[in-house]
């Protein structure tokens, strides 16, 4: 959380609180319809990026053997510990690639409006309930609990209010941890973190 | 051997050490001699500076610090104490606040009634926090805590827009023709309660209460074999936090009179968890160290630039971006006390201190005259 603050001020700094407009590198027509669904290029490009990093981040995880050993530490530090990983360098390229992936999420929700450096943070914070909902352990689970959040949200949004679409998602992460605290796809034994 | 004996007799050590023990020779020494009373005594003497030698912005950073600090000591009895992480301080702040706010219109709304409901309200949140809680530890916990801030502060709006969309404004308190609002009976108010909170917890944290929350935090499945009834001590916790931060948010409500709720965001909570987090977490004076630290920091940036008003370029730039300075610092501070230094800034304090007795001794030593040493058989 320090380092988050620390980062906001930063680029606060550095650039200045006034929104940035960026070129717009995708166009916002629709231009290719599915049935009842309507796709823009931005869309497009958002699901493109999505499933890639999806892909390499679970293809990195299971068929690597950096991914294994991040695997094992997960599981079980201290054995980790034993059958020599080197725990210090498996963490910190864990949360190296964290940060790579939220940075191109932000850049990816750029692409789609304007940024406004001061309040970006609490759209990090929604990852949450997606990844409660998908369940902890699970990143395909954290796939589905993201499209399933953000089609929530989008529904409350067009059939409730705009305003109510960031507490339905807290509403559904409160829902989830009192139901099924593991989530859709997680394991039991993460319940009782 | 130079080293002094053991200050006073065995029966004061362990008076002082047991709390209040009963009738020893050295029991009126531990009394006077203990870390509460002369905490009373200074916080005495600075409330009283303070009133009567404060101006009126003095007095009005003196009633923010000890509303924050009402928060922050309440924070840390949940997080500290008990281990039980809680990222809503704000949100309960909030119904403190509002509640105050719509209470302070009615005839019956005379000053205390609407803190003391707050009160009773803070205890009912944290009721209805603690039991889902219960369940949950760490991160889970956490994450419950926050979803409950955002979805307390939506409801907020959601009543701010229906009722009164510029939002609330507080009918100042009086008795008669005293003005409770005013800088100096407020600054009272918010001290008072400040002390009263501090020495009720300086004694459940001491005794049997506060044992019980700490086994909690160290270890659960431990506490609950040594019997410790998880629930309703994790319960009690939630429970007296809210209520107390509750409380603060009313008297908050009568300092800046205007309630709404953009006020009590998910910024404020972060703040006031960083104030506790800053200042020690597990000590009484840490949070209220944090409080004073992060309300007056923006008055150290001032001076700062003030220092700087020979280059305007540097000077201009502080002032401008004093807001980001200041947060940036507080981030600065987190990370660096996280990675060295646990305890906060009052664990930095006693390690400098103990560096100074160290240094102090050293120094005695050095300075002391060489004895000679006679050849016993020579003299």
């Amino acid at each position: 959380m320090g380092l988050g603050i620390l980062v906001e001020a930063g680029v606060l700094l550095i650039w200045g609180p006034a929104i940035i407009v960026i070129p717009q590198l995708f166009s916002y027509q629709v231009h290719h319809v599915v049935g009842q669904l309507g796709f823009s290029n931005i869309d497009l490009f958002a699901m493109a990026v999505t499933v890639a990093v999806f892909a390499v981040v679970l293809f990195g995880l299971h068929r690597t053997p950096v991914g294994l050993r991040m695997r094992a530490v997960a599981n079980n530090p201290r054995l980790a510990v034993f059958t020599g990983v080197n725990v210090l360098v498996t963490s910190t390229l864990a949360w190296a690639i964290a940060g790579l992936t939220a940075a191109l999420a932000g850049i990816v929700y750029l692409v789609g409006t304007q940024p406004d450096p001061g309040s970006i943070y609490a759209l990090g914070l929604a990852a949450f309930p997606a990844i409660l909902l998908g369940g902890f352990d699970s990143i395909a689970g954290t796939l589905v609990g993201g499209i399933i959040i953000g089609l929530v949200q989008a529904t409350v949004a067009v059939y409730v209010g705009g305003a109510w679409q960031d507490v339905v998602a807290y509403g559904v992460l409160l829902a989830v941890l009192l139901l099924r605290p593991q989530g859709m796809f997680g394991s039991p034994q993460v319940a009782r973190l | 051997m130079t080293v002094p004996a053991a200050q006073g007799s065995p029966a004061t050590e362990n008076a002082t050490v047991a709390g209040r023990g009963s009738g020893d020779v050295g029991d009126d020494q531990a009394f006077w001699r203990s870390k509460t009373t002369i905490g009373a005594a200074v916080y005495l003497v600075a409330v009283v500076a303070v009133l009567f030698g404060g101006s009126q912005f003095t007095l009005y950073e003196g009633t923010l610090i000890a509303t924050y600090g009402i928060v922050t000591v309440a924070q840390d009895w949940i997080f500290g104490r008990a281990g039980l992480v809680s990222l809503g301080p704000a949100a309960i702040m909030a119904v403190g606040a509002f509640t105050t706010a719509r209470l302070s219109t009615e005839g019956w709304g005379v000053f205390p009634v609407p803190l003391l409901i707050s009160f009773v309200f803070g205890g009912v949140i944290g009721l209805l926090i603690g039991i889902p809680g219960l369940r949950f530890r760490g991160l889970y916990l956490m994450l419950t805590t926050l979803a409950l801030q955002f979805i307390i502060s939506f409801a907020a709006e959601q009543y701010q827009g229906v009722n009164r969309e510029a939002g609330f404004t507080v009918t100042p308190p009086s008795w008669g023709s005293l003005q409770l609002a005013n800088p100096q009976p407020l600054f009272l108010i918010s001290v008072i309660l400040l002390g009263l909170v501090l020495l009720g917890l300086s004694g459940i944290h001491g005794g049997a209460p506060g044992r019980a929350w700490n086994a909690i935090r160290q270890n659960e499945t431990a506490a609950s074999v040594l019997g410790i009834n998880l629930v309703r001590w994790k319960l009690a916790a939630f429970i007296g936090s809210s209520a107390v931060i509750a409380a603060a948010g009313s008297v908050y409500a009568y300092q800046i009179g205007q309630v709404q709720y953009t006020t009590f965001s998910l910024d404020l909570s972060l703040t006031l968890v960083v104030m506790v987090f800053i200042g020690g977490v597990g000590t009484l004076i840490g949070p209220i160290i944090g409080a004073v630290g992060v309300v007056l920091l923006p008055q150290g940036i001032q001076e700062i630039s003030n220092l700087f008003s020979g280059m305007p370029s540097v000077s201009g730039w502080l002032q401008l971006n004093e807001g980001i300075v200041a947060d940036g610092i507080y981030g600065l501070l987190l990370l660096l006390l996280l990675i060295f230094e646990r305890g906060g800034l009052v664990a930095v304090g006693q390690r400098l201190g103990r560096g100074a007795v160290a240094a102090g001794r050293l120094a005695v030593r050095a300075s002391a005259p060489r004895i000679r040493r006679t050849n016993a058989r020579n003299p």
